[in-house]
């Protein structure tokens, strides 16, 4: 099936139809169909560049980290294996990412000066605060923020956490049950 | 907490520009995806080995610089390094033509064999347009110099002069004295004052409309000495300096830090303190500004044989990536890297580009045509300015010219 019939399929599709569509679109694109590309991207995007910004709470490196996600997918795109899903592939590179320039981030807030820290928007200076849950999710550490991206945005179960992250299952379960006790408590009654 | 509270508010949490960021993005990795479907197996233009990597400078980070193995390890399983990319001295340049650099010694004019030459102790160094000559500042003096050193001639001015550029006629030359515009002929003499108040950005010449025959190194006649230029209130003002006519004025929606002409002065870039913006010959914007944060701000540098633009930008991550913007909006990421890029020309055939990297001590040649084919040339400072070092050290890079 080339690009533009694997298109067709998941636009008129199911959810139960979703999976093999998009087996349909790698290996279109993996034969060199822009669209089938594009498809790819469109699907997975939003949600991919959402999460980093939840992450790193940074709108400049968000598009950054997502940006560089995509183009190592695809540098990777033609020894892709078509079996496996291709969103927690992309979505483990995002959150790892993002964690990454975040413990780098905190690393270098004490490393330089005030005056460099003015320049740069961030959880201190930018106006992301906007949403009330932007801002309660600044309270929490990365490795904690991405657990419950992954868990409440993203939609994966603690399990597949745990293989994403390759952290030990009891790990993801207690930094999702303090995340969210410290969530309740920025938030107060606003998230009931 | 709720659970399904909290996935509706993660849902609609506002994400800045979230739109806007989708569209260049996908411009970029659709650029990304055709130059991997070329370079992909089976396809004509593939090279064994080689996967596609437009848009993937920060592969070519681990290529060239040992910062660049902050990147991520996914990248490095893809790409293997490739150490003949990367030189520890400037031996020749990748095509022909002479660069002009400046350390704390004084310019340099490197030759297209590598072999280089110190000018003397003058600052803030420019080309002539055939590479007759370097006009260069000392001071309140205004010299041009020749390529083996000797001063042909020399101005004094009241201020300190900076930024000289020689027109592309080769009669004139346009210069800051303090914060004034000023312009001398060719020769040193009939030096005038063209604007007692101007900011504090280089003048640049509107290249000429039709070539000069082989041969022929200046150029004469109406309309031949036209100068764009930054007025003390940030707006830009093209004149005829012969006659002193205004041709056109245009007030960006931020300060102008630099001016770039497209060949054949067909249109005027204009990078401010956050947007680039593209005027046509008559001053009137060719299309939206492409907007960006504040504190990105690179430079630009026009290509001397079509419409494309090169830029740097500071990314917020840290990074610094080298753009290729094509005439009709499309983005080509063509190089990146941990830190600051500075400067930025294009050979004088407009088929590889230069930029300085500070943090890594190199100069990096790009071929926007064949990303993967960068070369690194690492030791710079040491190389310009023995006994110095560190970032600050790091050389200026004025200009790459044409062959002698």
């Amino acid at each position: 099936m080339n690009g533009e019939a694997a298109i067709r399929s998941l636009a008129t599709g199911n959810a139960a139809t979703s999976r093999e569509t998009e087996r349909r679109l790698i290996r279109a694109a993996q034969e060199g169909s822009a669209d089938a590309f594009e498809e790819l991207f469109r699907d997975h995007w939003p949600r991919a560049h959402r999460a980093a910004y939840l992450v790193v709470h940074d709108a400049a490196a968000a598009e950054d980290i997502a940006q560089e996600a995509f183009l190592s997918a695809l540098r990777a795109l033609h020894r892709f294996d078509r079996r496996r899903p291709f969103g927690p592939w992309l979505h483990r590179i995002v959150v790892n990412r993002a964690i990454d320039w975040t413990r780098s981030r905190s690393l270098r807030r004490e490393e330089v000066g005030v005056e460099e820290l003015e320049g740069e928007s961030g959880l201190a200076s930018t106006a992301p605060y906007s949403g009330a849950v932007v801002a309660a999710l600044a309270s929490l550490t990365p490795e904690h923020r991405a657990v419950v991206v992954l868990r409440y945005l993203l939609d994966y179960t603690p399990g597949e956490i745990a293989r994403l992250l390759e952290l030990p299952r009891g790990t993801v379960n207690s930094r999702l049950r303090r995340g969210l006790d410290q969530l309740e408590k920025q938030l107060g009654g606003e998230a009931r | 907490m709720n659970e399904d509270r909290l996935k509706r508010l993660l849902d609609s949490a506002p994400v800045p520009e979230e739109e806007q960021v989708e569209e260049r993005s996908w411009r970029l990795l659709e650029t990304a995806f055709e130059d991997h479907r070329a370079a992909s197996p089976g396809h004509p233009r593939a090279r064994r080995g080689l996967i596609a990597l437009a848009g993937a400078g920060a592969a070519l980070a681990l290529v060239l610089t040992p910062a660049g193995a902050k990147v991520s390890d996914l990248i490095a399983r893809v790409v293997s390094p490739a150490e003949k990319n990367t030189s520890s001295s400037l031996r020749k340049l990748p095509t022909g033509g002479r660069l002009l650099v400046e350390s704390a010694k004084g310019p340099w004019i490197v030759q297209s064999d590598g072999s280089r030459r110190r000018l003397g102790a003058y600052g803030q160094a420019s080309w002539s347009p055939h590479g007759l000559y370097v006009a260069a500042a000392r001071g309140n003096e205004l010299a041009a110099v020749d390529p083996l050193g000797a001063v042909h001639w020399a101005v004094s001015s009241a201020g300190w002069v900076s930024d000289p550029r020689w027109s592309t006629s080769g009669v004139r030359v346009a210069y800051l004295s303090g914060a004034s515009l000023r312009v001398t002929a060719g020769d040193g003499t009939a030096d005038r004052l063209i604007d007692p108040a101007v900011a504090k950005v280089a003048p640049a010449w509107r290249p000429l409309r039709h070539p000069l025959v082989p041969g022929q190194t200046l150029a004469t006649g109406p309309g031949t000495n036209v100068l764009a230029y930054v007025s003390a209130d940030g707006t830009v003002r093209a004149i005829n300096t012969d006659s002193g006519r205004t041709l056109w004025t245009y007030r960006p929606p931020q300060t102008p830090i630099e001016l770039a002409w497209l060949p054949h002065g067909d249109g005027l870039a204009i990078l401010t303190s956050a947007s680039l913006v593209e005027l046509n010959g008559s001053g009137a914007p060719l299309a939206p500004a492409r907007s960006f944060s504040p504190d990105s701000r690179g430079a630009i540098a026009a290509s001397p044989t079509d419409r494309r633009i090169a830029e740097i930008r500071r990314l917020r991550s840290g990074r610094s990536v080298l753009l290729l913007l094509h005439p009709k909006g499309a983005s080509q990421r063509l190089f990146s890297g941990p830190g600051s890029f500075r400067d930025l020309a294009w050979s004088p055939d407009g088929r590889w580009l230069v930029l300085g990297w500070p943090g890594a001590d190199q100069l990096v040649f790009v071929q926007p045509g064949h990303p993967r084919s960068a070369q690194a040339i690492a030791n710079i400072t040491r190389q310009f300015d023995p006994g110095g070092s560190g970032p600050d050290r790091f050389p200026r890079l004025n200009g790459w010219c044409c062959a002698p």
